[in-house]
């Protein structure tokens, strides 16, 4: 019987990259999350009826963020591992296992990806791209993935490490202090960022009207998405649409 | 420029993008401020494709993909949007605000068509879903990795006929569309592109800036606005 090595926890890491690939509304990752597994089965079973069950249990439903998912992937392979060691003949709780860390991996992941790094950074990067050009591109693509890959990285081997007691890690109360200073920060950036916009439009129209058009636009905007549910779409054809009508009539 | 080898290389780029997006990576290669002056170099303009991506890059950052929701596949219409842009003003459609706002207007259609595609994609997932059942119960891991990967050649195929499919109708509807815009409205359509820049600030300040963080967002403010009077005066 095989003992998972640091090889099979960096294939599982490569393999994650690919997680979402057969994303499907029934079982979300479940094809994903059972095709990062396969060098674990490769490496602790060797006949194919126990392969074939531990594929069955690994293909069912699983979500995650895609970043984090890493987590449950590392804490699978240990918990695997110590359930053929010491005999388990009752699975079920690995299905649990999944189930619970499900939630913890997908509220962490949204907050600090979707809502905090990556809007984050791409303001960081759009300013920069029309103060200094392409490198503003550059530097989004690199911030974002070392924080990206970091995660990524720590989230297999601490998984492995801990097993069942990852879940206690993955907490957003731990987190709530760091988000809460990021948001401090993004808005100190936002800030900054109108007003780098504000004097460039005026520099490059010389005159008020690109400067107001810009406030206007981003006053209304923000108005519009807290107040109504009206989508982005639909939102910027009406702005882009009321700027052309006015700018026709001034 | 040769149209046929950049069709091909911008519906390469679209498959990427469209990957990079949810199938694979994540690397967010598939944002605009990255995809967009990517198509500006291999276009051969850069800086259009820098003005799209800074335009493009914001306005979506509030639509988050949890479980199953998926908002338009608006990466893909801002890929569309810079190499037909990119055309258009090589072949002196019209002004460069012209064809910037009629690009974006277009890209929009184009991030609608992709979001049906999508579910289209993700019902043939499910089926690639039961077929590893099946590989599953004869411990057959080779076909698993391979139906994984189908799914992954689903999302590149996806990518690269929706760019090349909206590029080319694109050329077609757009490019007379530009030409019968009076070139001077282009004032008008300047405009247009700082209320553009105005979204995108605004869906920003919705996401960070409340109540708690409104007298930061000032502090930037006037540290910027000071940083910028004092580089103007010295």
């Amino acid at each position: 019987m095989g003992q998972i090595r640091k090889i099979d926890l960096l294939k599982i890491l490569l393999r994650s990259f690919y997680i979402q690939s057969g994303w499907n509304a029934e079982r979300l990752l479940g094809l994903g999350f059972g095709f990062c597994l396969i060098p674990v089965a490769r490496r602790l079973f060797r006949d194919r009826k126990s392969i074939s069950f531990f594929m069955q249990r690994h293909l069912d439903f699983f979500n995650s963020h895609p970043y984090l998912a890493t987590y449950a992937l590392g804490a699978i392979a240990a918990i695997e591992q110590q359930a053929l060691v010491r005999g388990w003949e009752d699975t079920r709780s690995i299905s649990l296992f999944k189930t619970r860390i499900i939630g913890p991996l997908g509220a962490i992941g949204d907050t600090l990806f979707w809502q905090l790094i990556r809007p984050a950074c791409g303001l960081l990067g759009v300013v920069l791209l029309l103060v200094c050009g392409w490198c503003g591109a550059i530097i989004f693509f690199i911030l974002y993935n070392l924080l990206h890959f970091s995660i990524r990285i720590r989230g297999v081997f601490s998984g492995f490490a801990k097993g069942f007691d990852i879940v206690r890690e993955l907490s957003l109360r731990g987190t709530k202090k760091y988000f809460q200073i990021m948001k401090y920060l993004v808005s100190i950036l936002c800030g900054g960022g109108i007003a780098i916009v504000a004097a460039k439009s005026y520099q490059q129209e010389s005159s008020l009207a690109g400067p107001v058009a810009f406030a206007a636009a981003m006053i209304i905007s923000a108005l519009v998405l807290r107040k109504t549910r009206l989508s982005v779409d639909m939102l910027v054809v009406i702005v882009i649409m009321s700027a052309i009508i006015i700018g026709l009539m001034i | 420029m040769e149209f046929f080898p950049d069709l091909l290389l911008i519906c390469v780029i679209g498959g990427v993008v469209s990957i990079d997006i949810a199938a694979g990576w994540q690397v967010m290669v598939s944002q605009p401020i990255i995809a967009c002056p990517l198509v500006g170099l291999v276009l051969g303009h850069l800086e259009l494709g820098v003005i799209m991506g800074s335009l493009l890059e914001l306005p979506w950052l509030i639509v988050i993909p949890t479980g199953g929701r998926h908002s338009s596949e608006a990466n893909l219409g801002a890929v569309t949007a810079t190499a037909l842009s990119i055309y258009l003003l090589a072949d002196q459609a019209s002004t460069e605000n012209i064809i910037i706002i009629i690009s974006i207007l277009y890209s929009l259609f184009v991030s609608f068509l992709g979001n049906h595609l999508v579910d289209f994609m993700r019902r043939t997932n499910l089926r690639l879903m039961y077929a590893a059942d099946i590989a599953a119960s004869e411990a057959n891991l080779g076909k698993i990795t391979w139906l994984n990967t189908v799914g992954l050649i689903h999302a590149f195929f996806l990518g690269f006929i929706l760019v090349g499919f909206g590029f080319g109708l694109g050329w077609l509807i757009v490019k007379p569309l530009a030409r019968f815009i009076h070139p001077s409205f282009d004032s008008a359509f300047g405009l247009a592109r700082y209320a553009m820049l105005g979204v995108g600030f605004g869906v920003v300040s919705t996401m960070f800036i409340t109540s708690e963080t409104r007298w930061y967002a000032a502090l930037g403010f006037v540290l910027s606005a000071a940083a910028l009077v004092g580089i103007n005066v010295f």
